[in-house]
């Protein structure tokens, strides 16, 4: 008895461990998963996904003209926290300009790299670290300065205070990484 | 998993072995010429092809224990169709006139402003550590292959870069008058007219300044270029920036042709398509050898420093691992695992030192 004891419980973790690992490979797939529902490309690289969210066109047009279809088709991993065109509409005009000419290339290049984080975090990671370091987690972004991404009540925010841009709607997951919208355009570090 | 993992760990034991110190004090003064065929340790065997099979880029089945040396590099097959011929044609007969690697560094090595005693810049170049390869592959032509890029770590509340180098230094041989502006001697009245850096609009476009603030100089920017102002207004540095003269189109700036990257990078990225891939501003850009001119921007990295015994670099407090590997290295309690610019490393969860560095390709 004893030792269908021990088979059994060997069969019952295996077969949670089995469980957990698909419910894990079905996240990062971005299918559903325990955590919730995810929108799953997972075939596709990010400047694919980014270029067929309708609502990351302007994002999606800011990452083709700082050259960065190779990076984002490639294999390295990235998360990409990108601005909605309402958020980037919101820029003053005069940046927005600036960023869209060839003068301004290497300030939009440092935006952009502000934006994106190295490898993939998916929603579930982001909470399970929020959870972990009880709120607040420095994530280090391709840019100039890490990312301060901050719980506050039920949203997740890349910043200190009401202004700070905000995560809406659930992320687009690509084969080489992750899409969090965001409603703001990030700040430039100080 | 657990003699994996040694594996892992044996060949990834990371010695954070002395910076070798590529460009450093490459006072270069007004332009160094052309003939920038390659890096200092360019001219070696051909790129790889990438390997067959497997998930993603059929490259990604174990992580890399035994990295090979020359051995190996012959075995890997002939350059890919897709991009240039980079035969030995194509290295620039001022490259081959360097007489290599040493010789060109020991020319390009000018002194540096601090030597100069104009300003606090140790004009290093970006550190490109050895991961450890055991003492077998040390010394090694493919010395490349155990090198990662390394350009910032966080300190005092702030990132500080390693990567001055970036800057270069004007020395001051100019003819009076004369400017060579991108390579070069600028006049004072000509450095007054650039642009500030903060420029006419808020916001994004004053963003530069902080990744060398507090270092002692003014910075103005003109056409791609970052000027810094030493004494008298006299442009004393010279950095290309991302974006701007680093950029697709662009000529690569012959003053960084050392910076050549890891052929890691070169496996792992799938870059082995003919194109020489060369480092700067943590990015990784590709350039056409017959041409030099800048195709694109192949990887953004961030050039965190990450060592075994070191702690974990700040930044890293979320599991990261892409979908690829997210079964064979999973968070527990004994183990983090961390995804940074192509690696992924090994974390001792309670003293969050770095454990091992793991290659993701075989």
């Amino acid at each position: 008895m004893p030792r269908w004891t021990t088979i059994g419980t060997i069969l019952v973790s295996a077969a949670a461990l089995s469980l957990a690992a698909c419910d894990k490979a079905a996240e990062a797939e971005g299918t559903t998963s325990a955590s919730g529902s995810v929108q799953s490309n997972a075939n596709e690289d990010l400047f694919n996904v980014l270029g067929d969210a309708s609502d990351l066109s302007t994002a999606a047009k800011l990452m083709k003209e700082a050259g960065l279809e190779k990076t984002l088709e490639g294999v390295g991993s990235y998360t990409v926290f990108a601005p909605t065109d309402e958020a980037i509409a919101a820029l003053p005009e005069a940046e927005r300009k600036a960023l869209e000419s060839a003068e301004g290339r290497p300030q939009l290049l440092a935006l952009v790299s502000q934006h994106l984080a190295p490898g993939y975090i998916s929603r579930k990671d982001l909470d399970d670290g929020l959870a972990r370091a009880k709120g607040t987690v420095r994530l280090a972004s391709t840019g100039t300065a890490p990312i301060e991404v901050r719980k506050a009540g039920n949203d997740v925010r890349l910043g200190e205070g009401e202004d700070a841009p905000k995560i809406v709607g659930e992320p687009l997951m690509a084969r080489n990484g992750v899409i969090y919208r965001i409603d703001r355009v990030m700040s430039p570090p100080k | 998993m657990r003699s994996v993992l040694l594996l892992a760990g044996a060949a990834a034991m990371a010695i954070a072995g002395p910076a070798l110190g590529q460009g450093k004090g490459n006072g270069n003064g007004g332009g160094n010429g052309g003939g920038n065929g390659g890096g200092g340790e360019r001219g070696g065997p051909a790129k790889a092809g990438k390997p067959q099979g497997g998930p993603e880029r059929g490259n990604q089945g174990v992580p890399k224990a035994d990295r090979g040396g020359p051995e190996r590099m012959a075995q890997r097959g002939p350059d890919k169709a897709k991009g240039p011929d980079r035969g030995p044609q194509m290295r620039s007969p001022v490259k081959e006139d360097r007489g290599g690697p040493d010789r060109a560094m020991a020319e390009r090595a000018g002194p540096g402003p601090q030597q100069r005693g104009n300003g606090p810049d140790k004009m290093r170049g970006p550190e490109l550590r050895q991961a450890d390869a055991g003492p077998a592959l040390r010394g090694t032509p493919d010395r490349r292959d155990v090198q990662r890029i390394t350009s910032r770590t966080w300190q005092d509340g702030r990132y500080r870069y390693d990567d001055r180098g970036w800057v270069v230094p004007v020395r001051g041989d100019c003819p009076p008058g004369l400017a060579k502006k991108n390579n070069g001697c600028l006049p004072p009245g000509q450095a007054r007219a650039l642009n500030t850096v903060s420029g006419p609009v808020s916001g994004w476009s004053g963003w530069y300044p902080v990744r060398y603030a507090n270092d002692g100089y003014d910075y103005r920017y003109n056409d791609g270029y970052l000027y810094r102002l030493g004494g008298g207004g006299l442009v004393s540095g010279i950095v290309p920036l991302l974006g701007g003269a680093l950029f697709g189109g662009q000529v690569w700036p012959t003053q960084y042709t050392d910076y050549a990257v890891p052929t890691y990078y070169d496996r792992y990225y799938g870059f082995d398509d003919g194109y020489d891939y060369r480092y700067a501003q943590n990015a990784v850009f590709e350039v056409d050898p017959q041409t030099q001119m800048i195709q694109g921007i192949a990887a953004l990295l961030t050039g965190d420093q990450w060592a075994v015994g070191q702690p974990m670099p700040a930044g890293y407090d979320f599991y990261n691992v892409p979908p690829t590997w997210r079964d064979r290295y999973v968070d527990g309690p004994d183990n983090w695992y961390r995804y940074s610019d192509g690696y992924v490393y090994d974390i001792d969860p309670t003293t969050q030192l770095v454990r091992s560095i793991i290659e993701l390709i075989a």
